[in-house]
């Protein structure tokens, strides 16, 4: 069972990091939680699911159909919400306010209208030419959508890891977190890059949404919301802005639900995520992997 | 009317369930608590009163105050764990602490029911006792944004160090936050439950948050009238929805987008706003004079006998001691062993340039950081250690290096905080009598900096030199027996230095003790008694102005080494 | 040449500039001076494009520059060194340089480091040490390497002196002359303004937003009269007249 249990906690791990490291690339760099990135991953699996009523969807168009909607919803989300806000406001207090509220605002305009044209009732992709195959490893079972995940999650957090470290855009991207006006005074065009880093994390966003579509069959409209918690949960297990603490974090959580899930009937699962937001914020605010900020002298 | 009763019952009692649970939000926010508990809180208020109805006997009143007693401990704990914790991080900390409320009430067992919750909680409500609940709940939520309360919780929101600085126990006041949030949350949960007679998990959804957030950011966040207007506006409206009813959702979280972006005052706001519009063009019209007129005396009125600012004697000797003071961040030596004294009714002065320290020093000296050596002590009284709401209390008051005036309280109401807990009065509940004499008493401050006329505007109408000269009628305003003043003329132009430096004077001339921080060397060596010049955190020049300014290690400080060589 | 013409900038209705002139030749040294909210900083801001002047023109080489965004003004080759050095803690040496090179074209960053290395040999020997971690002296060497790094034509130096000590910043003076040297204009906003005057061609001293003085170093020559454009006419009076009572 031991090998059942790791399969299930890497891919479901794979999910987590691909979506949390949307999350934690915008917040690091423009310290804005975005409170809809839940809403962005929902309306992406509903506008795939649209499209699959329609016509016939490749796994890859499913993937692309996602990608689209998830970064193009995300950028104007920017525009229109936080961009206004952070252009409008006084100071920092009511800024930090009106984000959320925005954020908020954003979510549940997508999700009501999500909620309202579903039901409430699960929805999934009706027509896919992608066939489950499952494959038998020593006595535990994989599918090839399990593998396709975690290759993918893989795949893409290590090149967003190697693009930030060795590229001169992910360099700039960095600098802007640390300190965005002398990064402009280096010549870094701030509200291009922060309007790049959206769409990416729109994209992850909306590439979670597919993919976990095709492991769980379906969502319902509240997926998202349940989702946006365990996301802030491993951005702060593992320290705003930090890429391996996003992976160390997206593993954790994934650990302890497929260990309850395991172990115990499962009701209290959604409780694991909410508990350890509670008790790292309470013994390590930074995170495990996040640096205290360095005092200048 | 009865009949109207009747086929609106539902919507009649929603409307005060709604209100207090929307209280539940809008008070902390109000007061820069940042915290969705209220859903979770609701949740045990609701599942309480629902079990001890089923399981015990308890009178129906008592069974309201134990469920408003647990809401309330289960909220203070939460603000006890989230201490550390501001904006963001709080309000998805204790959005977690909501979803972990509906994970507990399914896993709950026969307790509460599982997934289907709790039935048939029956029992009799009269909806004159939910409307005594609800106008119970505006009434408080009134008064704490009016007078004292309401200038103290505005600072704790708006700049709690300053609040801080003020004599306000910021943590406290947070902690009430808390408290309140989750009694009245509690509250609207019992409220439900009787109207209902059922409680289940998907009551307490994120969904049900947005409703009661929308009618408070739609309504206007700052002020509870314009939560009780939000709250009509979406109980009353959506059965007029028609055709729209299913749009509903989605109708509520476009208007906080909206609101959030560009009506972040909400409804109260627009409406504030229009009014003081109104009032300004009446006033105009009217030919009344505008701030600028009569606002910038021809010189700082002349030392008058204060009415309501006396100060009562102390005993001689020294009024601050600081004793081989040291402050470091990381390995960085700020402020590096410095002693001084000042004396009762003397101008101090603490000189030097950039990152010399003199900022730190006056940190450490308000309690902002925590000296690694030495004692600080006021009035023979080692204060080293005391809380930093504590030394406001004590007649030390201070300045700041920028203007730090709540943008929201008129000119007159910012003065006024500088007494209500610093002031030498009575602090208890204020009587009428007190109320008047305190308001007397900030207007004679504003006058002794020469701003009468400008009681009733907000800052911001201010030019920069008025709203500096308010800070320092905020800082005298409570008689206060020691002024610390952090480069009180940075950026003002010649004569409202000069206008500066003969108040300052004068204020020294009716006894008061002053300490200034300051780069104008000119005016330092014009107006102080007494001068402390650092550099890289030590002193360097001690005493007489003239003294200071002629020392060699002061010139290099200044000027560079070879100045002071050809010196 | 880089110039400025009649800037007037405001915040809010705080006018923080009113009317200031200056300019600076490539290889010059151009010292602003004044007491501390005469509005040097904010001159130097908007210049670099962080505040949007109310009036006033900024050219460099004849092309107006005006009210560019600051990522747009770093390619016209003016480069600011904002105060307190404002160095990227957590990145490391190398990847401040490689930061400070953003708009510099490809095939020129290693060239460009490798002559800020030897300019500043110290940066070499940290160049994998998180910059957070450089002593304040490293820290300014390390934010004039990244200004260099821009391979600009112009360098705007705010108060490099800010929490250094006195021999710390006899070398950093001497590396602002070598880069003068090596043809950069550089204009340089300083309250430890005696130290740097041997430096300078020009001397602009601002008050209250204003210019009070404009002219070439060596028309203050005269220590006395020096002290009292800057310290102001009544500190010396009381100073003196103290010492000869």
């Amino acid at each position: 069972m031991f090998l059942q249990d790791a399969i299930n906690t890497v891919s479901l791990a794979s999910i987590y990091l691909l979506f949390a490291t949307g999350m934690s690339l915008v917040w690091g760099t423009t310290g804005i939680l975005n409170f809809a990135h839940g809403s962005l991953f929902l309306a992406s699996i509903y506008a795939a699911h649209i499209v699959a009523l329609e016509t016939t969807l490749s796994f890859a168009g499913a993937i692309i159909v996602g990608v689209i909607v998830g970064a193009v919803l995300a950028v104007v989300l920017y525009v229109v919400a936080f961009n206004l806000v952070l252009r409008r406001v006084r100071d920092k207090a009511s800024a930090e306010l009106q984000i959320l509220m925005a954020g908020i605002g954003f979510d549940g305009l997508l999700v009501a209208i999500i909620a309202r044209n579903t039901l409430s009732e699960p929805f999934g992709l009706s027509n896919t030419t992608y066939r489950t195959v499952t494959y038998d490893v020593f006595g535990a079972f994989v599918t090839n959508t399990r593998i396709y995940v975690v290759i993918l999650a893989l795949a893409l957090t290590t090149a967003i890891g190697v693009w930030a470290k060795r590229t001169r855009s992910g360099l700039a991207m960095r600098a802007i977190g640390v300190d965005p006006e002398i990064a402009s005074l280096m010549g870094v065009n701030r509200g291009r890059m922060t309007l790049g880093i959206m769409a990416i994390s729109g994209a992850l966003a909306g590439l979670t949404g597919v993919l976990l579509v095709y492991v769980s069959a379906a969502v319902v409209p509240t997926t998202g919301t349940n989702l946006l918690i365990k996301g802030f949960a491993i951005v702060v297990l593992g320290g705003v802005g930090s890429m391996t603490g996003v992976v160390i974090g997206a593993l954790t959580l994934a650990l302890a639900e497929t260990i309850i899930n395991t172990y115990t009937p499962g009701t209290w699962v959604n409780a694991v995520a909410f508990g350890l937001i509670l008790i790292v914020l309470l013994l390590r605010p930074q995170g495990l992997f996040g640096k205290k900020e360095v005092r200048r002298t | 009317m009865t009949v109207w009763y009747e086929s609106n019952l539902i919507l009649i009692q929603s409307t005060f369930i709604f209100l207090v649970l929307a209280l539940s939000i809008q008070i902390p926010v109000r007061w820069g608590v940042l915290t969705f508990g209220g859903l979770g809180c609701f949740g045990v208020g609701a599942y309480t009163a629902a079990i001890l109805t089923i399981r015990t006997g308890l009178p129906q009143f008592l069974i309201l105050i134990l469920a408003v007693l647990a809401g309330a401990l289960i909220s203070l704990l939460i603000g006890l764990v989230c201490a550390r914790l501001d904006g963001m991080y709080l309000a998805m900390a204790t959005l977690a602490f909501d979803l972990i409320v509906g994970v507990v009430a399914i896993n709950g067992g026969s307790l509460t029911g599982g997934v289907d919750g709790l039935y048939g909680v029956t029992a009799d409500v009269h909806t004159a006792t939910l409307a005594a609940l609800a106008g119970i709940a505006l009434a408080a939520a009134i008064y704490m944004q009016r007078g004292r309360l309401g200038r103290a919780t505005t600072a704790v929101r708006d700049d709690p160090e300053l609040g801080v600085s003020l004599g306000i126990n910021v943590r406290r006041f947070r902690h009430m936050a808390f408290t309140i949030s989750g009694a009245l949350a509690a509250c609207a949960g019992v409220m439900y439950v009787r109207v209902n007679t059922t409680i289940t998990p998907d009551n307490i959804q994120f969904g049900a948050l947005v409703v009661a957030m929308t009618m408070v950011i739609v309504g206007g966040w700052k002020s509870s009238l314009g939560t009780l207007a939000g709250v009509i506006i979406f109980t009353w409206l959506p059965p007029h929805l028609g055709m729209f009813q299913t749009w509903q959702a989605v109708i509520y979280s476009a208007l906080v987008l909206v609101a959030a972006v560009l009506v972040p005052t909400g409804a109260a706001g627009v409406a504030r706003a229009a009014v003081s519009r109104i009032r300004e063009r009446r006033r105009r019209t009217a030919g009344t004079a505008t701030v600028s007129a009569g606002a910038v005396p021809e010189a700082p009125a002349a030392p008058r006998p204060a009415a309501g600012i006396q100060r009562p004697p102390r005993d001689a000797g020294p009024v601050v001691e600081v004793q081989h003071l040291a402050v470091h961040f990381g390995g960085v030596k700020a402020v590096d062993d410095v002693s001084f004294t000042v004396q009762r009714g003397e101008l101090f002065g603490i000189l030097g340039p950039n990152g010399s320290g003199k900022s730190t020093l006056l940190a450490a000296l308000t309690r902002f950081v925590d000296p690694v050596k030495g004692r600080i002590v006021f009035y023979g009284e080692d204060c080293t250690g005391i809380a930093q709401y504590a030394l406001g209390r004590r007649g030390i008051a201070r300045t700041f290096q920028t203007v730090r005036l709540l943008e929201d309280l008129r000119v007159v109401e910012n003065v006024l905080l500088g007494n209500d807990r610093t002031g030498r009065g009575d602090r208890s509940r204020p009587s009428a009598r007190q109320k008047a004499a305190r308001w007397d008493d900030a207007l004679a401050a504003l006058a002794r900096v020469g701003l009468q006329g400008t009681e009733l505007h907000h800052p911001s109408e201010l030019s920069y030199g008025q709203q500096r000269r308010v800070e320092i009628a905020r800082a005298i305003v409570g008689a206060p027996d020691v002024l610390l003043l952090d480069e009180p003329v940075a950026g003002m132009n010649r004569e409202e230095r000069v206008e500066i430096a003969a108040l300052l004077r004068s204020l020294k001339d009716e006894g008061l003790t002053l300490i200034l921080v300051e780069h104008d060397v000119e005016m330092m060596a014009s107006i102080c008694d007494r001068l402390l010049a650092m550099n890289s955190g030590q002193e360097i020049a001690h005493g007489a102005p003239a003294d200071v300014l002629a020392h060699p290690a002061v010139r290099e400080a200044y000027l560079g080494r070879r100045a002071a060589i050809d010196a | 040449m880089l110039e400025v013409a009649d800037l007037h900038v405001h915040y809010g209705k705080l006018a923080a500039v009113q009317g200031v002139s200056l300019r600076v030749e490539p290889g010059a040294v151009t010292l602003v001076i004044g007491v501390n909210g005469a509005g040097k900083s904010t001159t130097l801001r908007a210049i670099a494009g962080l505040h949007r002047p109310t009036r006033g023109v900024v050219t460099v080489e004849g092309k107006a520059i005006t009210g560019r965004p600051a990522h747009d003004v770093v390619r016209e080759g003016v480069v600011l060194v904002p105060e307190g050095r404002r160095i990227f803690a957590p990145l490391t040496v190398l990847e401040n340089l490689r930061m400070g090179a953003y708009t510099a074209k490809r095939d020129q960053v290693a060239e460009s480091i490798r002559e800020i290395f030897e300019l500043f040999p110290i940066l070499q020997k940290r160049r994998s040490t998180p910059a957070g971690l450089l002593s304040g002296g490293e820290q300014q060497m390390l934010a004039f390497g990244r200004a260099l790094a821009a391979r600009p034509k112009y360098i705007l130096l705010d108060e490099p002196s800010m929490g250094l000590a006195p021999a710390v910043f006899d070398t950093v003076l001497d590396s602002i002359g070598r880069m003068a040297a090596t043809g950069i204009g550089i204009v340089m906003v300083e309250q430890n303004a005696e130290a740097c005057l041997s430096l300078a061609n020009d001397v602009v001293i601002l008050a209250q937003g204003e210019v009070a003085f404009a002219g070439a170093a060596g028309a203050l020559q005269s220590e006395h009269a020096f002290l009292r454009t800057l310290l102001g006419e009544s500190a010396f009076s009381a100073a003196e007249s103290e010492r000869d009572g």
